[in-house]
Parts: C-alpha cells; sequence; structure tokens
C-alpha cells in the first residue's frame, strides 16, 4: 500500500492569548522574555497538537516567525527588511527582504526553535526561487549572482538546522507555480537545487507550491532533486496533474485557508484515489494548501483534523 | 464649486482627551496638553452646543460617552474646516475601523477570531455562515449630526461591498458549490457574496444616508486591488450597492496596482469620481503620477481625486509641492476641472500636529496652483 504521510506544511496561527500578549508587548505593557515564553509554550501545544493527530512530523507551528523570510533575514549580515508587501492575493504582508551587500548567514543568530528531538521535526524555509524573486537587490558593486549567494545562505541554515535536530526541510516555493523560471533561468535552479540536496543529506526536502497552478510546471518539478513535491489543490485541478511523471512523493496542498470552510475529508480521498489511479508517486503527502496562519487558530485546528480523516479513508495509518 | 476643490479622505486619529475619555480612567497630562494646544486652533469649547464648554479636564468626566463622541466629531470636522477643506467629514472620530463595525451591522456573520495582518499587527475576520442580511442602516446617525453642525461640504464614506467581502471567510456562499472547492467554485462562490452584501447590506445604507440628505458618499474599497482577476467584481458591486441611490458616487482605491484594476473597474457607471493615492509613489525619481495618464487615453469623462500627500510619512509637501503636483495632474488629464485635491488616504497614522500641517500645505499649495493655472 502506498504510504499516506500527512502534517502541518505550513505556518499555524497563533493563538489568541498569544494574539493579546504580542498586542501587549508591542504598546509596551509585556517584556519581550514574557513573550517569547509564551510563544515557546504556544508551540508545545501545536506541537502536541500535531502528535494527538497522528501527523507524521511535527513543527510547532512556527508561532515565534513573522514570515517566510525573517528568520533568514535577521541572522543574514547583509540582509535587511524592506517594506511591507503584500503576500500574494490575500489581505496579509510581509517585509520584502533586501540585499544590501552580499549576503552572509550567521548560524549563530538562527531562530528555530526545536519542536521535539523525537527525530520528526520539521522546518519550513523559503525556496531558493521565491527567496531570491522576492528579495531586492540594493547591492552595489557587487557580482549579479544573489541567486546563488542566496543558495549559499539557504545551504547554510540547512546544515545548521540539521545539525540542531531537524529530519525535515520543507521549502516553500509560492513563486515557482506563479512566476516559474523558464530556459536557462530554470536550469540554474536546477543546479542550486543540487547543492541544496547535498547540504540536506539524508534528511527529507519537501518542495510546497501553493498560489498557483502547478500543471504548467510539472516537468520541471519532476527535475527538482527533493524527496517530495506539493501543489495547491485549489489552484490546481487533479486534470492539470495529468503529465505528472516524477518519482517523488506527490504532495496534496488540500487545506486551503483562503476559506474557513472545512473541507469534506471524502472530497480529499476521492481526488486522492482519482489520481493514483493514473500517477505513480513514491508516496502521497497530504497537508494545508496555502499557509494555515491566513486563518484563526480554532479554524486552522477544525482543518487540520481533516488530514488524520482523509488518511484514514485512504487506507492509510499514523505513519 | 472652485477649482481644484480640496477634500478629505478618511479617518484622522483621534485625540489623546477623546480616547482616555472614552476608556473613563481619567484623562492624563499629555491628554490635557493636546487639548489646550488644540482649543486655540480649534476652538470648539465656543460652539453653542452647551457640552462643548465642558470640553476641559474638570469638565471631562462629567461627559457621557454619548456626549465626548458626538464633541470629538465635531473636533474632527471644525479640524477640517479650519484646514480650509471645502470637502469635509469628521475624520471618523466615532468609528474604530472600516471592517467590523459594518460587519457587526450586518446579519449571517460570525466573528471566528483574530488573523495577522504582518509581524504583531492583527485584525478580527468573520466567516459568513448564513444568507446576508441587514439589522439597520449604519452610519445614519452620524451623519446626521455632521450635516446638522458642517460648515463645508460632508462626503460620507462607506465601506465598499468588495472589501467587506475580500475581508470576510465565505462558508455560507461556497458551501452551496457543489463538491470540490478550487478556484473556480471559490471565485462564483466570492462573486455571490459580494453581490448579496452590495444589495442587502451597502445599498440600503447608502439609500438612507441620501434619504438623510447626503449629496456625496464615498465608497472605499482597499481591498480592490488584492485580486486582479476580480476588478470587474469591484465596477459590478459598485453599480449594485448604487442602484437607485440618489447621489454623487466617489470610489476611493489606494495602495494597489491600478494597471491591475483599468479597464474593469471603469465599468462603474454611477462612479464620478476615482479618488487615488499617488504621492507615496512620486519619489525618488519616479513620476507618482503617470498612471493618470491611463484617464486621458480612454478620454474618461470622471474626476479624480488626486492624492497628493503621503501618509505614511512625516515629511510635510510643501505647498509649492502640492502645487506641482496638482497642475501635473491638470496636465496630464487635459482638463483641470476633473482635478480634485486630497491626502492620499486617511492621515489616522500621522499624529493630529503633523495631518494639521500637511493639510493646511495641501490648502495653500492648492490656492497656488489655482493662482497659476488662471
Amino acid at each position: 500500500m502506498l504510504p499516506v504521510a500527512t502534517g502541518l506544511t505550513t505556518f499555524f496561527p497563533r493563538s489568541e492569548e498569544i494574539v493579546r500578549a504580542s498586542r501587549e508587548f508591542e504598546r509596551g505593557r509585556r517584556t519581550r522574555a514574557e513573550l517569547d515564553q509564551l510563544t515557546v509554550r504556544g508551540e508545545g501545544i501545536v506541537t502536541a497538537l500535531e502528535e494527538r493527530l497522528g501527523l507524521s512530523w511535527v513543527t510547532g507551528g512556527h508561532l515565534g516567525v513573522h514570515d517566510l523570510f525573517r528568520p533568514l533575514v535577521d541572522s543574514t549580515e547583509g540582509m535587511m527588511t524592506g517594506p511591507l508587501t503584500r503576500w500574494y492575493e490575500t489581505n496579509t504582508f510581509y517585509r520584502r527582504p533586501v540585499a544590501e551587500a552580499p549576503p552572509r548567514l550567521n548560524v549563530r543568530k538562527l531562530a528555530y526553535h526545536l519542536p521535539s528531538a523525537s527525530g520528526k521535526a520539521s522546518v519550513i524555509l523559503p525556496g531558493p526561487w521565491t527567496f531570491a524573486r522576492l528579495t531586492e537587490d540594493r547591492r552595489t558593486g557587487a557580482p549579479h549572482d544573489l541567486e546563488a549567494q542566496l543558495v549559499s545562505v539557504l545551504e547554510g541554515a540547512i546544515v545548521a538546522l540539521r545539525n540542531a535536530g531537524f529530519a525535515q526541510f520543507i521549502l516553500h516555493e509560492p513563486e515557482l507555480v506563479v512566476r516559474p523560471p523558464a530556459g536557462p533561468a530554470a536550469e540554474q535552479l536546477l543546479r542550486e537545487y543540487s547543492g541544496l540536496r547535498a547540504a540536506l543529506g539524508k534528511s527529507s526536502g519537501l518542495v510546497w507550491t501553493y498560489f498557483g497552478n502547478a500543471g504548467p510546471v510539472l516537468p520541471l518539478l519532476a527535475r527538482l532533486p527533493v524527496d517530495g513535491v506539493g501543489v495547491d489543490l485549489s489552484e490546481t485541478r487533479p486534470s492539470d496533474l495529468r503529465s505528472w511523471t516524477a518519482s517523488q512523493e506527490l504532495g496534496l496542498g488540500c487545506l486551503d485557508a483562503r476559506t474557513s470552510l472545512p473541507e469534506n475529508p471524502e472530497d480529499i480521498a476521492k481526488i486522492a484515489r482519482e489520481l493514483l489511479s493514473r500517477l505513480s508517486p513514491r508516496g502521497l503527502v497530504l497537508g494545508p494548501g496555502v499557509p494555515l496562519d491566513l486563518l484563526p487558530e480554532t479554524a486552522a485546528i477544525r482543518k487540520l483534523e481533516v488530514l488524520g480523516k482523509a488518511r484514514m479513508l485512504l487506507g492509510g495509518h499514523p505513519a | 464649486m472652485t477649482l481644484f476643490p480640496t477634500q478629505e479622505v478618511g479617518s484622522l486619529r483621534k485625540p489623546f482627551w477623546l480616547v482616555e475619555g472614552l476608556r473613563g480612567k481619567g484623562i492624563s497630562a499629555v491628554a490635557e496638553k493636546e487639548l489646550a494646544h488644540w482649543s486655540q486652533t480649534v476652538p470648539i469649547h465656543r460652539e453653542p452646543d452647551p457640552r462643548a464648554a465642558r470640553l476641559d479636564p474638570a469638565g471631562l468626566p462629567m461627559l457621557s460617552p454619548a456626549d465626548l463622541r458626538d464633541l470629538g466629531s465635531l473636533f474632527g470636522l471644525r479640524y477640517l474646516e479650519k484646514a480650509g477643506l471645502d470637502i469635509v467629514y469628521d475624520g471618523e472620530m466615532r468609528r474604530v475601523e472600516m471592517y467590523e463595525y459594518p460587519v457587526r451591522q450586518a446579519t449571517g456573520f460570525e466573528f471566528l477570531g483574530h488573523v495577522r495582518s504582518f509581524d504583531n499587527k492583527y485584525y478580527l475576520k468573520a466567516a459568513c455562515v448564513g444568507e446576508v442580511g441587514l439589522r439597520a442602516p449604519y452610519h445614519v446617525e452620524e451623519f446626521q449630526f455632521i450635516r446638522d453642525h458642517a460648515k463645508g461640504i460632508p462626503k460620507v464614506p462607506v465601506t465598499g461591498a468588495y472589501t467587506l467581502a475580500d475581508w470576510s471567510w465565505n462558508e455560507y456562499y461556497l458551501n452551496r458549490q457543489k463538491g470540490w472547492k478550487g478556484r473556480a467554485e471559490r471565485k462564483a462562490a466570492q462573486r455571490e457574496f459580494a453581490v448579496e452584501i452590495a444589495r442587502k447590506v451597502v445599498r440600503p445604507t447608502l439609500r438612507a444616508l441620501a434619504d438623510a440628505g447626503a449629496k456625496i458618499l464615498q465608497i472605499d474599497e482597499p481591498a480592490a486591488g488584492t485580486h486582479p482577476d476580480e476588478a470587474d467584481l469591484v465596477a459590478e458591486t459598485f453599480n449594485e450597492s448604487t442602484q437607485g441611490v440618489d447621489a454623487k458616487f466617489v470610489m476611493h482605491i489606494c495602495f494597489s496596482d491600478y494597471r491591475s484594476l483599468f479597464p474593469a473597474v471603469f465599468e462603474a457607471k454611477r462612479c464620478s469620481q476615482f479618488l487615488l493615492e499617488f504621492a507615496n509613489r512620486d519619489r525618488g525619481g519616479i513620476d507618482g503620477y503617470e498612471e493618470l495618464q491611463y484617464f486621458a487615453d480612454v478620454n474618461d469623462h470622471r474626476e479624480v481625486g488626486v492624492g497628493v500627500l503621503d501618509i505614511h510619512r512625516d515629511e510635510i509637501e510643501t505647498p509649492e509641492l502640492v502645487a506641482q503636483r496638482v497642475l501635473r495632474a491638470a496636465k496630464i488629464l487635459k482638463d483641470p476641472a476633473k482635478v480634485y485635491v486630497n491626502p492620499d488616504c486617511g492621515l489616522r497614522t500621522r499624529s493630529l500636529d503633523v495631518a494639521w500641517k500637511k493639510l493646511t500645505s495641501m490648502v495653500e499649495g492648492t490656492r497656488l496652483a489655482r493662482s497659476q493655472s488662471q
């Protein structure tokens, strides 16, 4: 039977308690230490939720992270946070990464919390294409290879986090399906991913795409040297995956955080069965499509609970 | 109407005496100082309303929340009038934000919790869980107060149906779509949802405001640029909202890629004026007003409310810069009569001092532009 993994492939929303505390922090009514303590406790609660739901890995939800790029930007010399920028077609914003000088990672500043020492800890990082495309280049007199320099930052982060105990890396690549590379840029990206593969070593690497239809870029996705590739099922119709030939794990982003309405697990199982009847992935991964932190905590939990039900319908068991 | 009418757009920062007064825990020294400062420039304590005479540290604790809100509204109104604006409101002194209040007046919604906007900033977001309806038209009493006190021409801002829909989750209408809820189903349900809000929430409110005497209604659509493929829905909901309502309509959009909205948004047939942000993008050698060219290219007949004040920076635009921007807009549009002058958006994020300096500079710069345009 095909292995079916389920897991949190995106950030998780902060609890109402952390929302209140972070607002109080902004108003000077709480200290940074108090907020950090609450955040770590909140990540413990999310980890417990992931374990209770039988998910295949744990993340802790990355509750302390402000946006996909911030931990890397904050720990990289030569980079700074730029203007608030709309996060694709949402009412959420991120601070655009800005490279002012050749970026150099300072691993001691990397602030990801290991959610569990169980060997099932997973961490979310930006993929190289998205990182490069959404970074503003303000370097002067620097070589024109920002993308390669950002890949070095990613490689350094992966090695450091692997050494810290993370076993799985989920690389977010919305830009790969919204504004995909073509021609030489695609070939360069494949070379960069080969470098990342080396940094990953025996750890698992999952590329997660969303906000766009993965159909047109399937040939490129199939060539990525990673363990699995995820697609946003709200943007990618099952028929768009017709030409999927890859042997990687197929990730189905089947929880849509653009709506608070919980998905029907039977719908998810039906789509998965239909896809498996004609595709031959190495395994199946079920997770949120777009980041779950577009929802409040209660709605996100309701959605996450659907994953286990869908897995059961597919005959899978907790990994 | 004079050439290049000046107008307000949205909210001002609330004075400390109003915020602290409504909290009911006494007035701080900072609030007292601010009150004394503004009583020189905007002396509402001399208004005929007997409650205004209590607007001092001794009298403030005796004012009820309703009195405070009225006086806050009066302060915002006089502040804008005294700054010299032709078209005014009250700086939205009674409002806390532009989403939650209208949604609370509607039926079929349920607030689910806070969602992060960015960093440690959040907003309370509702889901539509039933058919959309309206308890009662809103903003009407607020407008009546302004109508009875305004010396300038009042313009009422109302959050648009498209934005109310975009900032909510759509469970009820999406759930009516059968099977897997992919992009096509989501878009179809969103259209139904937004149009329902236009017909059942915004339209009755606009009608009630018009019936109460509002002559200019500004429909705020900050979400308009979020989904480029829904520009036609912005226009459709505008048309649905304004149908059968007798008033002049303005559409305010800001911090969006306008090119993604053109030409579909021009289908908003009853829109007499597009009020847009430009000053924010007019810097670093970039001509922030070049997108006005589109209006000239398509020979659109409508007025344009031209943003000449950057609301995110404390730096005060000089009257000369304002005049230059106004005249540049007039030149691009090939018709000075189409140009209205305003800040990019509400000045709520600036202090009252900075906002005052910006607005008075805008008024002076517009006078300069008028004299140079003759």
